[in-house]
């Protein structure tokens, strides 16, 4: 665990085949409404939300379930459309990977083939490539395992593998880590933080734990009542502590503007 | 011993479980052979001969050359009309998996398919097309193709909507989606109906040969039994279960192994 940000600068050196110079997008969010049809009517979810998301950095979206956090990623993503309002990037193509909840690996393809899966408008994909990004997520000795062979916080190292491999320039989390233990999340987390720091990619995370937001973000938007009441800068040093004073009485400061909607 | 041993351990056996199967296979073949001869020493012999008379006697027509021209045209049969039921069958499945309209229009169709009697659509498709070989292909439709129907639904019913998500998000496309998620996700379901609608298949077709046939394995069962040749009969039976057998070892067992080994050992010892 420890020793991967080595391994990987003598993997960049000797491979090669990540950009030398990784980019980032940034997100334009612009009076975005999103509403669904249901039996009972137009069930709106939010309304008119503005967000403007600089290139590199970590910016956490936090709400409660059923807030819309989700759909916002979605929308995000492309995988669905908004009701109004527009989704703009910086540059304009730019590539977005995606980690979900759960790893959605493909059950029946080993690590390296469910990395294999996502390039196919890739033909400078190789094997190696694929390789270079399971060790990045200190996988190095699955290559050939089938997800049900793996625990399940090496599946979600797999999903990670999988969208960064993509060499996203904004890369999309919904609660990756919520379906796993708090040891094993922390660990994740941590190597996320290095992993952010080491490529450079904006990075769209969503959650409902406070404390990851803190732990993790540059900024946090609130999102409750179908719009985003607080979008708060986390003024923490890095690395962080979740024990300092400081991270203890911004934690409060963010709680308390958290329950005042 | 660590976690890493216990999973690499689990790792070694994943790829060991077809060989281990073998010798549980043929003690089941040889107690078929022993239960054979169990009952044979209870009935009359000319009734019921035992295995050792009958294997001479499919040796002997082998040998005669006449087993060759009758399996072909039973097979012929069974080729055309499976292959026709596994189309249809796969297709209402599909529609019935996707859309709830279509289900219920194709429900009724499926239970009176289940439910009927073999032999009636052995009668009805002789009755509407005599002797020529779209009986049984007729026959073998309604028989088999209501059972691949229902199973390849649960299998589309069952697909993962999350990893079509996943697949649409990475902007993959819909072909490379159908072969990808689509089909290994289904592929459980297609191997039952593959191999279920094939022994419905080899039924139907050697009934309807009974009737509307001068050829294939059905037709020289019925014929043996009406000259009063029962060993001969018993004979045309055990090719019948030869071929059945060495389809299923040769054929859909290596391949549905080669398909589904992803899964953990445990789960498909329960099916295999």
């Amino acid at each position: 665990m420890a020793s991967h940000t080595d391994d990987d600068a003598d993997g960049t050196e000797a491979g090669g085949t990540r950009r030398a110079e990784p980019t980032a997008g940034a997100i334009h969010l612009e009076e975005l409404t999103k509403q669904f049809d249901t039996d009972d009517g137009v069930e709106r979810v939010f309304e008119d939300v503005d967000v403007h998301i600089e290139p590199g950095s970590f910016v956490t979206l936090l709400g409660r379930s059923g807030s819309g956090k989700s759909t916002i990623l979605k929308l995000v993503s492309g995988v669905l459309k908004p009701t109004s309002g527009e989704i703009r990037f910086e540059p304009d193509d730019v590539t977005i990977g995606y980690v979900f909840q759960s790893p959605r690996l493909l059950p029946w393809n080993t690590c390296l083939e469910n990395i294999e899966f996502v390039h196919e408008h890739n033909p400078a994909y190789s094997d190696e490539t694929g390789r270079e990004y399971l060790d990045l997520v200190d996988l190095s000795e699955h290559y050939n395992k089938y997800p049900s062979q793996l625990s399940g916080g090496q599946r979600q190292r797999v999903g990670i593998a999988r969208a960064l491999s993509i060499d996203p320039d904004i890369l999309l989390m919904d609660e990756p880590f919520s379906n796993l233990d708090e040891i094993t999340a922390e660990e994740l987390r941590a190597e996320l933080l290095s992993i952010w720091q080491q490529l450079n990619k904006t990075i769209f995370f969503v959650t409902h734990d406070i404390d990851e937001a803190i732990e993790l973000s540059d900024r946090i938007l609130m999102l409750g009542d179908g719009q985003i009441y607080a979008d708060l800068d986390v003024p923490l040093e890095r690395p962080r502590s979740i024990d300092s004073e400081e991270f203890l009485s911004f934690r409060q400061q963010a709680i308390d503007t958290f329950h005042s909607v | 011993m660590s976690a890493e041993t216990i999973r690499s351990g689990l790792g070694d056996r994943l790829s060991d479980v077809d060989v281990n199967q073998w010798p549980a296979r043929i003690v089941g073949i040889v107690l078929f052979f022993v239960g054979w001869y169990a009952v044979a020493s209870v009935f009359p012999n000319e009734l019921m001969p035992y295995p050792i008379e009958t294997l001479r006697v499919v040796y002997d027509l082998v040998g005669s050359g006449k087993v060759l021209p009758e399996v072909t045209a039973t097979l012929t049969r069974i080729f055309w009309g499976f292959l026709a039921s596994m189309l249809l069958g796969i297709q209402m499945g599909v529609f019935m998996g996707l859309d709830d309209y279509q289900r219920k229009f194709l429900t009724p169709h499926i239970v009176i398919g289940l439910s009927a009697p073999l032999i009636a659509w052995s009668v009805i498709a002789t009755l509407i097309f005599g002797f020529s070989i779209y009986a049984p292909i007729l026959a073998t439709i309604l028989t088999a193709a209501p059972f691949i129907a229902i199973t390849v639904w649960k299998g589309v019913e069952d697909i993962d909507t999350d990893l079509l998500e996943m697949s649409n998000s990475f902007g993959i496309t819909r072909r490379r989606t159908i072969f990808k998620v689509v089909l290994p996700s289904v592929a459980p379901e297609l191997f039952t109906a593959f191999r279920f609608g094939l022994s419905l298949s080899w039924k139907i077709v050697t009934i309807t040969e009974i009737f509307a046939s001068n050829s294939g394995i059905g037709y020289q069962i019925i014929r043996a039994y009406g000259f009063v040749r029962f060993d001969e009969a018993w004979a045309w039976a055990v090719i019948f279960m030869g071929i059945v057998l060495i389809l299923e070892y040769g054929v859909i067992k290596p391949v549905q192994w080669r398909v589904l080994r992803y899964r953990p050992d445990t789960e498909i010892s329960l099916v295999g």
